[in-house]
């Protein structure tokens, strides 16, 4: 038998039925699905479910990649991420669990249409619309992929036989970023993606044709296409639908982004559900104040506390009771704080009050509308050397902070350069989206554009700033390194599959 | 007793090391799946090959071929030995003097494992080569990259391969040989032709023998001798910088200076003038200047000539050396001419003479565990146990670690029965312990260390301070209070506390809290000092507690004088 390929083991056995009730309740049993499988809507329905459910098993994962390296917050038991020591041994660079995702992805891409031809009930518009969540599914990890590795196998069909080769070579990072940008426009275009779901929850828990948008603006900045970026945000931000994601204005409301979640802001979030369907997750111990393993670094602690100083405690949005707690017995006392607690994922609202134990099931978001504001402003500052464009970035990072009661920005513009305004951005970023996952990819992307013109100033400069665990000079070097910027592909992977050429970065270490 | 035996095999392994013969040679050793380091070198002749002649005949072939030790090996590959023949003039090992090639292998060599995790921590390495001397890793970016193609030992090899595992240790593959520090400080001034004033007034002076001897023999009333590292940082001025003070010569020198002939005798002003130029303990251009954020600053450093001090200053992100506010001056470091590294300690080059003075009065932080003596026996406690050079660097745990009369001479004190348990020495140094992840230990006490007081009802200890300048100051302790302190915490401890010939009675932990942190008490809201000279502090414990209860003991952290402006 051929080399069975780590992320795909091969079980027999097939999945079971499930309704539309049962969404995103039940495991698949197993990961690799049978061609005689594939006879009833039902079934595309829970393997497109099996997709967005594999997406929960990697949100751990996209914490560790998307912020440790990052610097604002650090995992206290320690992580190699955070200390730029990573070996291909490390169990963090295994990618399993995206590509798990893909291959669901990638079953229902190959087999829906087939299934229409069989299922009368299975109509065609449906089909589209789960075509769409497919392509959504498929896109979003290997957009995590691309951040995270650069290159990688570039799988598009599923693997429901044995017979299929499982060695597979790496592919450019250009040319997973077009099959990314092709997914996405392909879903689009069929217009079959829809606005909402029926359940709310859906509505920010599937793919909808906004997190189609929101993805593609991602990429767009990604790739360094500004315009395309743009368009894409405009899509979302410029929406009549009613059913349009919109930007929470109302201070008050802020916190209800993360409890009870699912807000109007919110355009894609990993879900969870204790109450209805049994189904909690570790985040809120994971971070909080009890036992945590992720805190913030003192560096963002204190810019919590500046930011705190900057509304009073009674006016905090998104620093203290919104973003942070801090760890004095008084919150009058937040100055002297020494810990800042990630109370994203444990709170219930600006208060010190913790998630009952039957609501243990925070959701990840993925994309809201305020991170969408903030891609336009960094395209706008990119694509345009006009006043006018930079005029509307600082409007949209002002609406942003004035919604956590914060003073708006007024820069003279015609004082003051590119960098500056881009700034603006990444620091509008790293308050308002703090432990969404998103920081390093913030700052890896910021480096790295225009031949990484910036890698000083936003990528090094800043890690070496917030980096509480490792030596500055460790940092600045490896920092220096094109391709230790990304991770190494597993030891075990490179086994399983000969093709496979490592990251020449983690060509020495033994 | 662990400790002892930990002693006794690092003293066979030098013993075994330094020996002329390969003591082990024809012995078999045990076989693993993986190789012993010397084998594993072997088993890749295209790159070792040379390495290996090296070993055999430096007689280390076998010894670091022990299963029974670990060994982290340095080993620089065939291109980088042929390099290093090359530059010295020579076709094979053999034209090479044996002793200078087995003192080579040492300085390649250390006798514990030092993973890639704890090599990649950069700085200098905490456990020594067998040489006795300390390598440094450094990362920089070459044309290969950056991160791990772009590592160093002494800036001066690039590791080629890391952290490569065999059964008795770890190896680490460089591109060129290492240069062993063998010059002493004084080596340093002797082989500068531009140095040769500044040597004569040492010789002079007389303090030719400290800046060439790297190790003190140290000989306690038990009989036990021990060998400590003394080290130091020489702020040179070199022949040019005379120059322009119109200095040409020794002798003009000692006219500028204005020295009687009694040339080494303390109080001579040539000698303080050297003195004047000397710091104890190594100190980095990093460790000299204070990096206070955007904020200036200043650090008194205490130098050799007694009773003097210097200061250097961070001014608009300058650095100085005695920097007058009045003038707006001060001496600065001569870029490329810093952080010269001699076997006992460090060279920083002057752009000028620096002259004895008397730098404007600042705040003076005292660390009460800030001397010479202290710090090396911490440091021999240190290479006993496997923590290295730990003076002032906090540890995973609390050490407690006595303070014994035989080797030190920086406190004098006097000792009565005390009830305390758990493992508080009567006169000790705690070296604290920072929490996984934290980079502050658990006290948030200066320095990482506490000096620990547990004396007995009317026990004492006395100790002076660095140099106050004259002027007039507020005073302050700062100390450690605990949970097990909770007895001594309502209405505190009673002490009568004198600064030179002025006595006060203060009661610690009075005002604490009962849980880990520093605390502080003010013993004089002021005191007025008519002379620029160290300070002596002595403290009575007047507690009859101190010699019946059991967690009864004080941790003293730092003494802070600020001066009081009128």
């Amino acid at each position: 038998m051929k080399k069975v390929i780590r992320y795909f083991l091969l079980l027999i056995g097939s999945f079971q039925l499930i309704s539309c009730e049962d969404w995103l309740t039940v495991y698949p049993q197993n990961e690799q699905i049978r061609d005689e499988y594939w006879t009833s809507k039902e079934e595309v329905e829970s393997v497109l479910a099996a997709g967005y459910v594999y997406f929960r098993d990697a949100v751990q994962n996209l914490i560790d990649w998307g912020e440790l390296r990052g610097a604002c917050i650090y995992n206290q038991y320690g992580s190699d991420l955070q200390i730029f020591q990573v070996t291909p041994d490390d169990g963090i660079c295994n990618w399993a669990s995206l590509y798990k995702v893909i291959n669901m992805a990638n079953s229902v891409l190959a087999n829906a249409e087939a299934v229409h031809e069989r299922d009368k009930t299975f109509e065609e518009a449906v089909m589209k619309s789960y075509l769409t969540e497919a392509y959504f599914l498929r896109a979003l990890s290997y957009f995590y992929l691309v951040r995270n590795w650069r290159d990688a196998p570039l799988i598009l069909d599923p693997y429901e036989t044995d017979e299929i080769g499982y060695e597979k070579e790496k592919s450019s990072e250009n040319e997973l970023i077009d099959q990314i940008k092709s997914d996405i426009t392909t879903a689009l275009a069929t217009g079959a993606a829809k606005e909402r779901f029926e359940k709310d929850w859906a509505t920010k828990g599937r793919a909808t044709k906004w997190a189609l948008y929101a993805l593609m603006a991602d990429v767009c900045l990604w790739s360094e296409d500004y315009a395309g970026a743009i368009m894409n945000c405009n899509e979302i931000l410029n929406a009549s639908s009613p059913f349009r994601p919109a930007f929470v204005k109302d201070p008050s409301k802020w916190y209800e982004m993360y409890y009870p979640g699912n807000s109007n802001e919110s355009i894609f979030e990993i879900q969870w559900d204790q109450v209805n369907y049994n189904q909690s997750n570790n985040l809120p111990t994971l971070f909080g104040s009890s036992t945590p393993t992720y805190l913030y670094t003192e560096r963002m602690l204190q810019d919590f506390i500046d930011e705190t100083d900057i509304t009073g405690i009674n006016n905090a949005v998104r620093t203290i009771y919104g973003s942070y707690l801090p760890n004095t017995a008084a919150a009058t006392d937040y100055k002297n704080a020494t810990q800042g607690y990630i109370w994203k994922y444990t709170g219930i609202g600006f208060q010190e009050q913790t998630r009952p134990s039957n609501e243990q099931d925070p959701n990840f978001i993925i994309y809201r509308v305020a991170d969408v504001m903030l891609m336009k402003a960094e395209a706008l500052i990119l694509r345009d050397d006009n006043e006018e464009g930079w005029q509307t970035a600082i409007d949209l990072i002002n609406e942003v902070r004035v919604r956590s009661n914060l003073p708006k920005i007024e820069p003279v513009l015609s004082e003051i350069g590119e960098a500056d305004m881009l700034q603006y951005v990444l620091d509008e970023r790293k308050m308002e989206l703090a432990a969404e996952g998103k920081r390093w990819y913030d700052l890896l992307r910021f480096g790295k554009r225009n031949g990484f013109k910036y890698r000083d100033r936003f990528l090094i400069s800043e890690v070496v700033e917030y980096n509480n665990t490792a030596n500055p000079s460790w940092i600045q070097s490896v920092l220096r390194d094109d391709d230790a910027l990304y991770l190494p592909i597993w030891s075990k992977e490179l086994e399983n599959n000969k093709l496979l050429i490592q990251n020449p970065y983690y060509g020495i270490v033994k | 007793m662990k400790s002892i035996n930990k002693v006794i095999g690092s003293a066979l392994l030098v013993l075994l090391l330094f020996a002329c013969d390969d003591p082990y040679e024809g012995k078999t050793f045990r076989i693993y799946e993986e190789l012993p380091s010397a084998t594993y070198l072997e088993s890749r002749p295209e790159d070792f090959s040379m390495w290996i002649e090296i070993l055999r005949y430096a007689d280390m072939y076998n010894a670091v071929n022990q299963s029974s030790q670990t060994f982290t090996l340095f080993v620089p590959d065939n291109e980088a030995v042929e390099n290093f023949y090359k530059k010295m003039g020579v076709s094979s090992i053999e034209e090479l003097d044996k002793t200078y090639v087995q003192e080579l292998v040492k300085y390649h060599t250390i006798n514990v494992e030092i993973s890639q995790k704890i090599f990649l921590i950069g700085g200098k390495l905490t456990s020594p080569t067998v040489s006795g001397d300390y390598l440094t890793v450094s990362f920089g970016e070459n044309e290969s990259g950056g991160g791990l193609n772009a590592i160093y030992v002494n800036d001066e090899a690039r590791v080629k391969e890391l952290a490569i595992e065999t059964i008795n240790g770890v190896i680490y593959v460089l591109d060129s040989v290492l240069t062993p520090l063998v010059e002493t400080l004084y080596d340093r001034l002797e082989e500068n032709e531009n140095y040769s004033i500044f040597k004569e007034a040492v010789d002079l002076s007389g303090w030719k023998k400290r800046l060439s001897t790297p190790y003190d023999t140290v000989y306690s009333q038990l009989g036990k001798v021990s060998y400590l590292k003394k080290n130091y940082t020489l702020f040179v001025v070199a022949d040019d910088i005379f120059a322009q003070e119109g200095i040409q010569s020794v002798n003009e020198l000692i006219e500028k200076l204005g020295a009687l002939p009694d040339y080494t005798d303390s109080n001579n002003a040539l000698h303080k003038y050297i003195g004047y130029h000397m710091l104890s303990q190594t100190q980095y251009v990093e460790d000299l200047f204070p990096f206070d954020g955007q904020n200036d600053s200043t650090i008194i450093w205490s130098t050799l000539a007694e009773n003097e001090v210097l200061s250097t200053n961070s001014v608009d992100g300058i650095c100085y050396i005695n920097y007058k506010k009045s003038t707006g001056e001060g001496i600065r470091l001569i870029e490329g001419k810093t952080d010269i590294l001699a076997k006992n300690g460090i060279i920083h080059e002057l752009d000028g003479y620096m002259p004895i003075i008397t730098p404007d009065p600042v705040i003076v932080i005292w660390d009460v565990c800030e001397y010479d003596d202290v710090a090396a026996v911490v440091n021999a406690y240190g290479a006993e146990n496997g923590l290295g050079d730990c003076y002032q660097q906090y540890q995973t745990s609390e050490h407690k670690i006595s303070l014994m009369g035989d080797e030190i001479t920086s406190y004098q004190w006097k000792a009565y029965s005390s009830k305390s348990t758990g493992g508080w020495p009567q006169l000790g140094y705690l070296l604290t312990k920072a929490n996984t992840g934290a980079t502050v230990n658990t006290y948030g006490a200066y320095k990482n260390d506490m000096l620990i007081v547990n004396l007995g009802y009317m026990g004492w200890v006395s100790m002076t301070s660095p140099v106050v300048l004259k002027g007039k100051y507020k005073i302050d302790l700062y100390y450690a209070c605990a949970g097990s302190l909770s007895d001594f915490v309502s209405g505190g401890s009673k002490c009568q506390v004198s600064i030179d010939n002025t006595s006060t009675e203060v009661y610690i932990y009075d005002g604490a809290q009962a849980s880990v942190g520093i605390y502080s008490l003010t013993l004089f809201d002021e005191i007025y000092f008519d002379n620029n000279a160290q300070r002596t502090m002595k403290i009575v414990l007047m507690d009859p507690r101190a010699s019946t209860h059991k967690d009864y003991r004080l941790q003293l952290d730092y003494v802070k004088f600020t001066p009081v402006i009128d």
